[in-house]
C-alpha cells in the first residue's frame, strides 16, 4: 500500500504552455568501452507526441562533446552559444528552434548510469549550474535565463554556504528537492519580482557521484509561460521488507514529495516509478497516450546510500 | 592572495549558540553558521532583530563562548577575547572620568607594553587625525556630540591594530548625516589599513555602501545564513558613484526582499522549530530555507 494506490485514480488539465525542454536525449554507457556511452534514446518533445529521432552521432568518448563533457566533469554541463557542436547537430537533426542544450550525469553511488541531455527553447525560465567554490560556497558555474533580467544579474552575485538556499539544502542532504511558487514560499530566498517571467516551481537535483559529494546542484526552473515539462515531480522511493518470498527488497514509489500539482497523484506514475526505481537507470515513459493528458514522461533516479531515493518525473 | 589564511582569514563552520530554556533544553540560537572571510574584506551581516547577528559577532569577538562548531582567525581557534579582535558597539562605551587621549591611550598601553612612551603617543594622535579628532584629544566624552564618542570609540579600537575588526551596529544610535559620514570614515581608515571587519547592520545602504559581502542570516530561533551576496563595487568607493551605478537598486531590492520574506516566514519557522522541539523523534524533517 502507498500513497498513489490510496489515493483515487484523478485526472488533471496538463498546462498548454510551450514546455522549455523541447528535445531529450538519454545516453548510457558502452558494455565494451566503459570510457564511452552509447545513444539509448533521443526525442523531440511536441506538444502532442513524442517524435524518436535518429542522430547521426550516437557514441561519445569521455571528454568529447557536452555529453562526453558532463562525464568527464562529472556535472552539468551548458552550452547556449554558437559555435557548438552538440547544439547545432540537435539543431539540424530536429528542425526545431533549439537555443541551449545540458548534459549531466546520473550516478548510483560512483557509478555513471546514464548521461541525460535536454535541448531548451527560447522562453521563460532558467536553468543554474552551482559549484563549490575556494570558500566551500556554492556559487553559479553555469547557467540560462529567459526573460529573468534582474534574477540573473542577482544570481551571479549570490552565494549559498552548505545548508542554506535550494542549492545548499540539496547539496548538505544529498537529494533532489522541489519548491512550487517560489516566489510566494518564503523559504524561497531569491527574489524575481522585477522581472517578466513569473517563476512556478524550482527543482534542485544534486550531481554526485557518491553520497555527501555533490560536484554541482543543478537547478532547473519553470514558468507560467514556459514550464520545464506539462508536469515535473519529486518522489520519494523506499524499499518493501523483504520476505522469505522475496528476500531482496523491492523498491516502491512511496509520496510524492513535491509536485508541480501538489502531491496529487496520477495513474501512471506508479508502474514507471518503481521501473526506474528498481532498475536504477533513467526511462523515458510513452504511450497512446500514458494518461493524464500526458503523452510521454522522462523519469530519472537519484540514488542515496547505496539505493535509489528519490526520482524525478518530467512529463509532457 | 596567495596564502592559504589570507584566503580564510576568519572562517567560521558550523557555529552554533544554544542557551537553556526554563525546561532545561538547549535553543539553538544560531545553528550550523557558515562563513569564511577573506584578509581585508568587509563582510556586513543584516537579518531581523534578534536573530543573533551579534551573537554571532560576540562569539567571532571570543566574548561568548560557542556552543559547537570551530571559529578560526589565520588558522588560529578562537578562545576567548584578544588583541588581535577589537570591537565597537553601538554605545561608544568610554570612561567618562578619562580624555579623548586618554581613553585611547588605555588600549594603546596594553597592546604595545615596550613601546616608548612617545611612540605610544604619536599612535593615539594618528587614529585620533584619522578619525577628524586631533583637536579634541583632552576633551572628556560629557563634552562631546554621540557622533564625536563613537569615533573616538573606532580610532581606540582601531589604534589596537587589530586584525580583525568587528563593529556590532556602530551608527545605530546616530542621525542620518553623522551617520554617512562616520561610514566614510571607517572605509578610509579601512582602505588604508586593510583590516578585516564584520560588520552588523540593519541598513541596507549602508551594508551595500560598506561590504564587499553581505550575509544575510534567516529568522531565529536556529539563526543561520541565508545567503550571501557578494557586492562588485570597485574600492575606494564614492557614495555618489555607488548609488548612480545602474545595479544599486538590484542589490538592494535583494536584500528588502529577502528581509521581507524572513518577517513573513518568523510565525511559521517559530512554530516549525517549536514542533520540532516537542518531538525529537521527527528530526529529519529539518526546518530548512530553501
Amino acid at each position: 500500500m502507498n500513497a498513489f494506490t490510496q489515493d483515487p485514480p484523478h485526472i488533471m488539465t496538463a498546462t498548454t504552455a510551450s514546455c522549455l525542454i523541447r528535445y531529450v536525449e538519454v545516453w548510457t554507457p558502452s558494455p565494451d568501452n566503459p570510457g564511452q556511452v552509447i545513444l539509448e534514446s533521443a526525442n523531440l518533445i511536441n506538444p502532442e507526441n513524442l517524435t524518436p529521432i535518429s542522430p547521426s552521432v550516437t557514441r561519445f568518448n569521455d571528454g568529447e562533446g557536452a555529453i562526453g563533457s558532463a562525464m568527464r566533469q562529472r556535472g552539468t554541463v551548458i552550452f547556449q552559444d554558437m559555435p557548438c557542436a552538440d547544439l547545432e547537430r540537435v539543431r539540424n537533426e530536429t528542425g526545431a528552434d533549439i537555443t541551449a542544450f545540458m548534459a549531466f550525469p546520473v550516478y548510483f553511488e560512483d557509478k555513471l548510469i546514464n548521461v541525460v541531455a535536454f535541448g531548451l527553447i527560447d522562453g521563460h525560465g532558467a536553468v543554474e549550474i552551482w559549484t563549490r567554490d575556494d570558500r566551500d560556497e556554492l556559487s553559479i558555474s553555469g547557467s540560462f535565463y529567459g526573460g529573468l533580467e534582474a534574477f540573473e544579474y542577482i544570481s551571479q552575485h549570490v552565494k549559498f554556504p552548505k545548508g542554506a538556499g535550494l542549492p545548499g539544502v540539496c547539496w548538505k542532504q544529498g537529494i533532489p528537492k522541489m519548491v512550487n511558487d517560489p516566489n510566494g514560499n518564503p523559504n524561497f530566498i531569491r527574489s524575481f519580482d522585477r522581472d517578466p517571467a513569473k517563476l512556478t516551481s524550482v527543482i534542485g537535483l544534486p550531481i554526485s557521484r557518491s553520497y555527501g559529494y555533490p560536484a554541482s546542484i543543478l537547478l532547473l526552473m519553470s514558468s507560467e509561460a514556459n514550464p520545464l515539462a506539462k508536469y515535473s515531480a519529486i518522489v520519494k522511493v523506499e524499499a518493501d521488507q523483504p520476505t522469505e518470498e522475496v528476500p531482496l527488497p523491492k523498491m516502491q514509489a512511496t509520496a510524492i514529495e513535491c509536485g508541480s500539482n501538489g502531491s496529487e497523484s496520477i495513474s501512471w506514475q506508479q508502474a514507471a516509478v518503481d521501473s526506474v526505481a528498481n532498475c536504477g537507470r533513467c526511462s523515458i515513459v510513452t504511450g497512446d497516450p500514458i494518461g493524464d493528458g500526458y503523452h510521454s514522461a522522462i523519469v530519472v533516479p537519484f540514488s542515496k546510500k547505496g539505493r535509489t531515493d528519490r526520482v524525478m518525473i518530467l512529463a509532457f | 592572495m596567495s596564502r592559504r589564511h589570507d584566503r580564510r582569514y576568519v572562517e567560521i563552520a558550523n557555529l552554533t549558540k544554544a542557551y537553556p530554556n526554563p525546561f532545561g533544553k538547549d535553543i539553538e540560537v544560531v545553528k550550523d553558521f557558515n562563513m569564511i572571510m577573506r584578509k581585508g574584506e568587509i563582510v556586513s551581516v543584516i537579518g531581523h532583530s534578534g536573530c543573533g547577528k551579534s551573537t554571532v559577532l560576540t562569539m567571532v569577538a571570543g566574548l561568548n563562548p560557542i556552543s559547537s562548531g570551530s571559529l578560526a582567525v589565520e588558522g588560529r581557534e578562537v578562545s576567548g577575547p584578544g588583541p588581535d579582535r577589537a570591537v565597537v558597539f553601538q554605545s561608544p562605551c568610554l570612561l567618562p572620568w578619562m580624555s579623548t587621549f586618554e581613553n585611547v591611550m588605555l588600549g594603546v598601553k596594553q597592546c604595545y607594553p615596550h613601546g616608548t612612551k612617545k611612540e605610544r603617543r604619536e599612535i593615539c594622535e594618528y587614529y585620533l587625525n584619522l578619525v577628524g579628532l586631533a583637536d579634541s584629544m583632552n576633551r572628556y566624552p560629557r563634552e562631546m556630540s554621540g557622533g564625536m564618542q563613537q569615533r573616538v570609540g573606532i580610532a581606540r579600537a582601531i589604534a589596537l591594530k587589530p586584525q580583525v575588526l568587528l563593529l556590532d551596529e556602530p551608527f545605530g544610535r546616530l542621525d542620518s548625516l553623522t551617520r554617512m559620514d562616520l561610514q566614510d570614515v571607517i572605509l578610509d581608515i579601512l582602505d588604508r589599513e586593510k583590516i578585516t571587519t564584520m560588520v552588523i547592520t540593519h541598513d541596507v545602504d549602508e551594508a551595500i555602501y560598506m561590504s564587499d559581502r553581505i550575509c544575510m542570516m534567516t529568522n531565529g530561533p536556529e539563526a543561520t545564513v541565508g545567503q550571501i551576496l557578494d557586492v562588485p563595487f570597485k574600492r575606494p568607493r564614492q557614495r555618489q558613484d555607488v548609488l548612480d551605478d545602474p545595479h544599486y537598486y538590484d542589490f538592494r531590492f535583494a536584500l528588502i526582499a529577502f528581509l521581507e520574506k524572513q518577517e513573513h516566514a518568523k510565525d511559521s519557522h517559530v512554530a516549525a522549530v517549536k514542533e520540532r522541539l516537542n518531538a525529537p523523534e521527527k528530526a529529519e524533517s529539518e526546518v530548512v530555507s530553501v
